[in-house]
């Protein structure tokens, strides 16, 4: 096996990889896990958002906005995932008040390629237009929405960034890393 | 008119033209949503003329297949024209602050009401 070096894309790196965490937690499960039982992303979102939440004052306002982020993410890598070999690991890192969470799956050629052009897209362009430019040419019969993104830059305070792997020809890693100031939001 | 799930409820009341959203609608993709999307043009059939009122205040969480689908509904309220929308949402959820403006940068005339 001939693993390339990464691809980093986006804030990934703003906090030093060397800092050592407050308190961390980390979830492993298979897409199929949340393809079959679609429930499960918004039930593990929850659990999530309520584990780091209760501590601050207006915790439920939090919770909406960790559970909704969460979700999103989860929802991603679940469906953007190889249907074998698949894997989800969901790591969360506190700092102080910053959230660092990461999800990693493990993608085809195809999908991680689609996901890097948009990653791109999303770091140049103006993520307001785009995200009424992919209302406004939804059609009717289209499966997929592409907002999960798109949504959480525009209207939630986090920054983003995007870690890309090949392992072999069509075995990829994306991780994406989200770090949320949990005052803010 | 009513749909029903074990997260949410979507309930059509006749005599005050509203849709009550609520509990939680995570749907897996947009053809997960089709039958939402039938419901919200039926609706929209009787209220021509008149006004089509969105209650989102118990709506805990919905994801962005969901906004997705309700965006779609309001560009096609927007391009037939035919009926007005008011929305209601809840500064206590903390999506609806955030997201239910979108709606009114879709279609100007939606009359948001966010209390």
């Amino acid at each position: 096996m001939n693993q390339k070096a990464p691809i980093i894309i986006g804030e990934y790196h703003i906090i030093p990889e060397n800092l050592p965490a407050d308190g961390q937690l980390r979830l492993v499960f298979q897409p199929i896990d949340m393809t079959t039982y679609w429930r499960r992303c918004g039930l593990t979102a929850n659990f999530v958002a309520g584990f780091y939440s209760y501590c601050y004052e207006e915790s439920e306002t939090k919770a909406n906005s960790l559970s909704t982020i969460i979700n999103e993410l989860l929802e991603n890598a679940s469906k953007f995932s190889k249907a074998r070999e698949g894997r989800i690991n969901v790591e969360l890192k506190q700092y102080g008040n910053l959230l660092r969470i990461d999800v990693l799956n493990v993608a085809s050629k195809t999908l991680r390629d689609s996901f890097e052009l948009f990653v791109n897209k999303l770091i140049s362009e103006n993520v307001e237009e785009m995200y009424f430019s992919t209302l406004e040419t939804k059609e009717d019969g289209d499966t997929k929405s592409g907002l999960g993104l798109l949504m959480m830059l525009k209207d939630y305070p986090v920054r983003f960034g995007y870690s890309f792997t090949e392992i072999d020809t069509d075995t990829h890693e994306i991780t994406v890393r989200a770090i949320i100031n949990v005052e803010e939001i | 008119m009513e749909i029903k799930d074990l997260d949410y409820n979507i309930q059509y009341d006749e005599a005050t033209k509203t849709v009550k959203f609520t509990g939680s609608i995570r749907l897996q993709n947009l053809p997960a949503y089709e039958p939402i999307k039938l419901f919200l043009r039926d609706v929209a059939k009787q209220c021509q003329g008149s006004l089509l009122t969105m209650d989102f205040r118990e709506l805990q969480f919905v994801n962005s297949s969901g906004i997705t689908t309700l965006s779609m509904f309001i560009i096609d309220s927007r391009k037939s024209a035919t009926y007005q929308i008011k929305i209601q949402g809840s500064l206590n959820v903390s999506w609806q602050s955030k997201s239910l403006s979108n709606f009114k940068k879709l279609w100007d005339q939606v009359v948001l009401e966010i209390s």
